[in-house]
């Protein structure tokens, strides 16, 4: 009804201009005059001011319209409902993290549209509290260039449900925050150089797809949640202690499809997930490459299931914390870098099962802190011993019953990533010094 | 040309005719470039490629064949001239035990760079194409250059103490053993047994030249040092990669100086 009530108003919708031109100086002062459902276009201009929208209007910035908060408190608020706000700069928020300083905050109102917008050297980004069916789309969202502890999230949902995230681009933030919302769709966004990509809890039946998590501390977060889909998302180049591509913490009913996890210190990471009894994780044709750890579990993790991902060239595919196995678990037709079984069935599988057993992974797991040997020829010489002496064989991490013998990824050829003129210096260098070993050898003989 | 010279062009000459130490540098080639051609899949992932197993295998490479050939003919230089006698012919002549220490030290020192300059040569090159940073494949021969002078300063100080040439190889693979090994196995071992406390890990990791060497390696291909858990993670935070890499080519240069100081007194004192 309420959204009846709007649509009627804009039938008889006005326009009402701000800046060089128009009607009114201020943003605030056109708000003022407005009735719902008018449209209030800004020139462009920086104007110095804190609007606050308490009327449902559509508030659209030229090119070149710019707010700035001079770096004072919030710089747009809107408190109505079916609000459009687009096509703005908005610039210098507050940095008071009690009072959650944002480039746009809006509270207990419905039907918001925040889009093509660029928010730069605010402390929160665009926040809604309570406020349900938002669109924010199409935003750029920079950060304060402030520590990492100081900063604010570039998008909050707080008790926001139904609400879309499209084409969003989050840069040097805090985090992506979504928590008591459900029903929200996640798609095509960038977040990078934050902590978390996407910091989620207490949030079930979303979806996330296509989006792209690039050198963030953690990709994406997900705890205290269910039913969850993620679908083709990019998860890249989360390093650190905590680096995580894509955690789980007692979620239930996850859905992960043809997402690539690459380069993280752990690709994967799950915790008491699922959670619930009869509930499976399904893990699916994802790509799980180049990290130090692809899927890192607690021993006590069960129920998900890894169907036809490509595990390929990770320090370590699959670890689990203070050691133990991965068995609980489904693990099947996957492709594995480290298999080296062989297809004379030609069937596309090894005729062999794929078993990851490490003493030296063992060892470090039940030991974090002798981590600091990995890669040292004495964690090589520990995982050789194991071999050569059976007895002291750990128990299997992980059993793929059928996997792979090749990937299913499109290959590239190396060379055209490479630097042939550097390479041309090395090559250069050792041909120097393999013509000169004859020479050197004559040198010696005729004085000795 | 300077006496030193004659020693080092000497020793370097002898050191490339020796028949095992272009069969090692022959292995060392191929494995290299094997390693830099087969050990890096096509596979690129959203412009993102790994390289990490193919740099653990160049450095695993390097530390098991680099030490044995530096040591090899370090060990031999002054043990096996004492052996034959040329020793004492040589020191009769009007040069000092600093020219013929310095020769040894520089032949058989150049041998080995001439060595690890090939084969590295040839495997950065096919790794830089297949898209390792060439910074990083720099860093790696830098460090490969150490850990080799390292071994030649060892074997040239076992060369000094031992009676003979094998007792200097043999004691010199005896530490390599320790040192590459044994040792961290052995500090692993008290780890899990005693609990040892962090700081000796880390202590040890910058201690041992094998370790060092594997910790600069390793803070130029992981920045925050992620790949050797949580300490190597502190590690980074409290020095940084570059921190790091400067605190492990320092240990590996007092390793190089240490022992070859060491051995020129005993050269001088007991030659």
């Amino acid at each position: 009804m309420k959204r009846l009530g709007v649509l009627l108003l804009s039938v008889q919708a006005a326009q009402l201009t701000v800046g060089p031109g128009g009607t009114y100086a201020s943003i605030q002062a056109a708000l003022d005059a407005a009735r719902p459902g008018d449209t209030v276009r800004v020139a462009a201009g920086v104007y110095h001011e804190h609007p606050v929208i308490d009327r449902p209007v559509v508030l659209l910035g030229a090119p070149g319209a710019v707010i700035d908060g001079d770096g004072r408190g919030v710089v747009l608020t809107v408190n109505a409902a079916a609000t459009t706000v687009r096509g703005f700069i908005i610039r210098g928020s507050g940095a008071n993290q009690s009072r959650e300083h944002a480039g746009i905050l809006v509270t207990d109102a419905d039907g918001v549209i925040i889009a093509d917008n660029r928010l730069e050297d605010v402390l929160f980004g665009i926040y809604l509290k309570e406020s349900d069916h938002a669109v924010v789309e199409a935003n750029e969202i920079v950060g304060k260039n402030l520590a990492m502890p100081l900063r604010g999230d570039g998008i909050r949902l707080w008790y926001s449900h139904e609400g879309r995230l499209n084409d969003n681009r989050v840069i040097r933030s805090r985090d992506v925050v979504i928590w008591f919302c459900n029903g929200t769709e996640v798609r095509d966004n960038l977040v990078r150089d934050s902590r978390y990509g996407l910091h989620y809890m207490y949030s079930d039946h979303n979806r996330f797809e296509g989006n792209r998590f690039i050198a963030n501390h953690v990709g994406a977060f997900i705890m205290y949640s269910s039913d969850i889909t993620f679908r083709d998302n990019l998860f890249a180049d989360a390093r650190g202690t905590t680096g995580r591509g894509l955690g789980f913490k007692d979620a239930d009913g996850i859905t992960a499809i043809g997402n690539v996890l690459v380069k993280n210190a752990v690709g994967i990471s799950i915790d008491n997930s699922p959670t619930s009894v009869d509930v499976v994780n399904e893990f699916r044709d994802n790509v799980i490459a180049y990290n130090d750890v692809g899927v890192w579990m607690l021993p006590s993790v069960h129920d998900n299931h890894f169907v036809g991902n490509q595990f390929i060239d990770n320090v370590q595919p699959v670890g689990i914390s203070g050691g133990g196995t991965a068995l609980a678990n489904v693990w099947r037709d996957n492709y594995w870098s480290e298999y080296a079984g062989f297809d004379e069935r030609r069937d596309g599988h090894g005729d062999t099962p794929f078993v990851f057993e490490r003493l030296s992974d063992d060892l470090l797991a039940k030991h974090e802190p002798l981590l600091l040997f990995n890669l040292s020829l004495a964690a090589s010489t520990l995982n050789t011993l194991s071999r050569v002496f059976p007895l002291l064989q750990p128990q299997p991490i992980v059993v793929d019953s059928l996997p792979r013998i090749v990937p299913t990824l499109s290959t590239e050829v190396g060379a055209r990533h490479g630097s042939p003129l550097a390479a041309a210096g090395f090559l250069a260098a050792a041909l120097v010094a393999a013509a000169s070993v004859p020479r050197l050898r004559r040198l010696g003989r005729g004085k000795s | 040309m300077s006496r030193t010279m004659l020693f080092v062009q000497r020793e370097l000459a002898g050191s490339l005719r020796a028949r095992w130490f272009l069969a090692y540098s022959a292995v060392f080639l191929a494995g290299g470039l094997l390693l830099a051609t087969f050990g890096m899949g096509d596979i690129t992932v959203y412009g993102f490629r790994g390289f990490a197993k193919a740099f653990t295998g160049l450095v695993h490479l390097a530390l098991l064949f680099v030490p044995l050939m530096a040591l090899f003919p370090a060990a031999a230089a002054i043990a096996e001239d004492r052996e034959s006698g040329a020793l004492e012919y040589v020191l009769a002549q009007p040069v000092t035990f600093g020219e013929v220490y310095a020769g040894k030290l520089g032949g058989v020192s150049l041998a080995v760079l001439l060595s690890m300059t090939l084969g590295f040569g040839a495997a950065g090159a096919v790794a830089v194409l297949r898209g390792v940073p060439p910074g990083l494949v720099a860093i790696l021969y830098a460090f490969v250059v150490l850990l080799a002078l390292v071994f030649v300063a060892l074997g040239l100080c076992f060369s000094t103490i031992a009676g003979s040439r094998a007792r200097a190889v043999t004691f010199g693979i005896l530490v390599w053993l320790v040192l590459v090994a044994l040792g961290t196995l052995g500090v692993m071992v008290a780890f899990v047994r005693w609990g040892l406390p962090e700081q000796l890990l880390v202590t040890w990791s910058f201690l041992n030249p094998v370790e060092a060497f594997r910790m600069g390696v390793v803070s130029a291909l992981d920045a925050d040092l992620s790949l050797l858990g949580p300490v190597g993670a502190r590690v980074a935070a409290r020095f940084g990669a570059a921190g790091t890499a400067t605190l492990s080519g320092l240990s590996l240069a007092a390793w190089v100086a240490l022992p070859g100081l060491i051995g020129w007194r005993l050269f001088r004192a007991h030659g």
